[in-house]
């Protein structure tokens, strides 16, 4: 049945009626378009689906839309846009970290995360922190080596953004 | 997904009432992340979906007198930065190290976790060698369960339907004694195939093994004690052979399960592997800690 909530999306307030088993993912992109966030198993499995919710990196395929009512929702749209690139995406670009590009927002959100707790991981603590993050084509050698580069260039930033 | 009415109670007096009133249509939710896929898969279908995760009252790590209580709404992150956990209990450490990922473990609760029961839940195993409790509390009163009595079979708990589990309580581990955690998964779902927790404690010259306790998991339809290895291991001096007979000795316990993830004869050897590991970090443990208070 549907029930309203107001959710907190990139700092904009969304005042939505949704059903009551919608999941975060869907109404993400479903009721506000947000596309950037990837459905890729619908299980919990692949990590695509990875927001931050309180700056934190969850999975919102399993999350039901109404408990992300009290919290800071962010998705990939929020964390960077063109002219203004989270220094993970531009470090991503850089070095070639993209190949088909589905389980790159994902990747990008949870790597931002690592680095707002973690700001100059070890390369065993990024691939620790991004397990959840499965990617089918670049076997994650320019993943990790774009996060080790964002880390790098760039913490003042990071811990801005 | 089945259609359900989402409830949201502000304080847990209010969600004891709404489980009383919706008795066994009524299912509680935490994190989600056992409950939301049988949602999807239509596994389950109750008319109310009651969700505590709000309620931060329930999400604390309290260190008392002579035990530390957990409430049953921490997530696992929480446990894995909590230095108070990282002192008394690094066994825990072990566990949330490497369980699953860090987007489940920022929002799984503890509370959930023992909840879904599942056999390879690793919370469990640790949780019951520690030798918890915990504390479940209706419209109708509260009462303490011991760990080992509250698993009762896979998915199935002694939990009732008016019940919440709201808090976890792990009595401090005396002097000379210690506690740790490994475990086996495989390296795509990250569930583990088996999992064993231990406690040892050694005599005043920490070369003799007082006692012992040893939890498997993932093995059988519960957590374990592997009885048979612990009576090998208690009043005996540390010498070479020794924890190999335990670890030996330990998967021979129960019929262990034999699945795709794992065949019982691949989980036993991988049991008595992990039974080794943990009873020589936990017999370190008790030398480290030793060594810094003298």
């Amino acid at each position: 049945m549907k029930q309203s909530v107001t959710l907190r999306i990139n700092g904009t307030d969304y005042e939505l009626y949704v059903d009551s088993s919608a999941t975060l993912l869907e109404v993400i992109r479903d009721e506000l378009g947000l596309t950037g966030t990837k459905a890729g198993c619908g299980t919990g499995a692949c990590g695509a689906c990875t927001v931050q919710i309180d700056g934190k990196a969850v999975k919102s395929c399993l999350v039901l839309a109404r408990q992300a009512g009290e919290h800071e929702v962010t998705t990939i749209e929020g964390l960077g846009q063109v002219g203004h690139l989270h220094p993970v995406q531009q470090a991503f670009i850089d070095r070639f970290a993209v190949s088909c590009g589905f389980c790159t927002p994902g990747m990008i959100v949870a790597a931002a995360a690592l680095l707002t707790e973690n700001a100059h991981p070890t390369e065993d603590e990024v691939r620790h922190a991004m397990v959840g993050n499965l990617c089918r084509c670049t076997g994650y050698v320019t993943i990790v080596d774009a996060v080790l580069a964002a880390a790098e260039e760039s913490s003042p930033q990071i811990k801005e953004a | 997904m089945g259609h359900f009415k989402f409830l949201e109670p502000a304080s847990l007096d209010e969600a004891c009432g709404m489980l009383a009133e919706f008795s066994s249509g009524a299912k509680l939710l935490a994190g989600g992340l056992s409950l939301v896929p049988m949602l999807k898969s239509n596994a389950l279908a109750p008319s109310h979906v009651v969700d505590i995760k709000g309620l931060r009252d329930l999400s604390y790590i309290q260190e008392g007198n002579d035990s530390v209580a957990i409430g049953a709404l921490t997530t696992f992150r929480e446990i894995g930065k909590s230095v108070v956990i990282d002192k008394r209990f690094p066994a825990l450490l072990d566990m949330e190290r490497n369980l699953y990922d860090v987007q489940t473990r920022n929002w799984s609760t503890l509370g959930g976790n023992l909840c879904d029961a599942g056999r390879s839940g690793e919370l469990a195993p640790v949780l019951t060698a520690l030798g918890a409790s915990v504390r479940l509390v209706s419209s109708g009163g509260q009462r303490e369960v011991h760990l080992k009595d509250f698993h009762l079979g896979h998915r199935a708990t002694a939990l009732r339907a008016d019940e919440i589990l709201v808090e976890i309580t792990i009595p401090y581990l005396g002097s000379r004694r210690s506690a740790a955690y490994a475990k086996e998964s495989r390296r795509s779902d990250h569930r583990a195939i088996s999992a064993v927790a231990v406690v040892v404690q050694l005599d005043e010259r920490l070369t003799t093994i007082t006692d012992a306790v040893i939890v498997l998991g993932g093995l059988h339809d519960t957590p374990v004690r592997a009885s048979k290895a612990e009576q090998i291991l208690i009043g005996q001096e540390l010498r070479a052979t020794l924890l190999d007979e335990a670890s030996k000795a330990a998967p021979g316990v129960v019929p262990v399960i034999s699945t795709r993830a794992g065949s019982a004869d691949f989980r036993r050897s991988v049991t008595a592997m992990l039974t080794k590991k943990t009873l020589t970090l936990a017999i370190e443990r008790c030398r480290v800690r030793d060594g810094r208070r003298g």
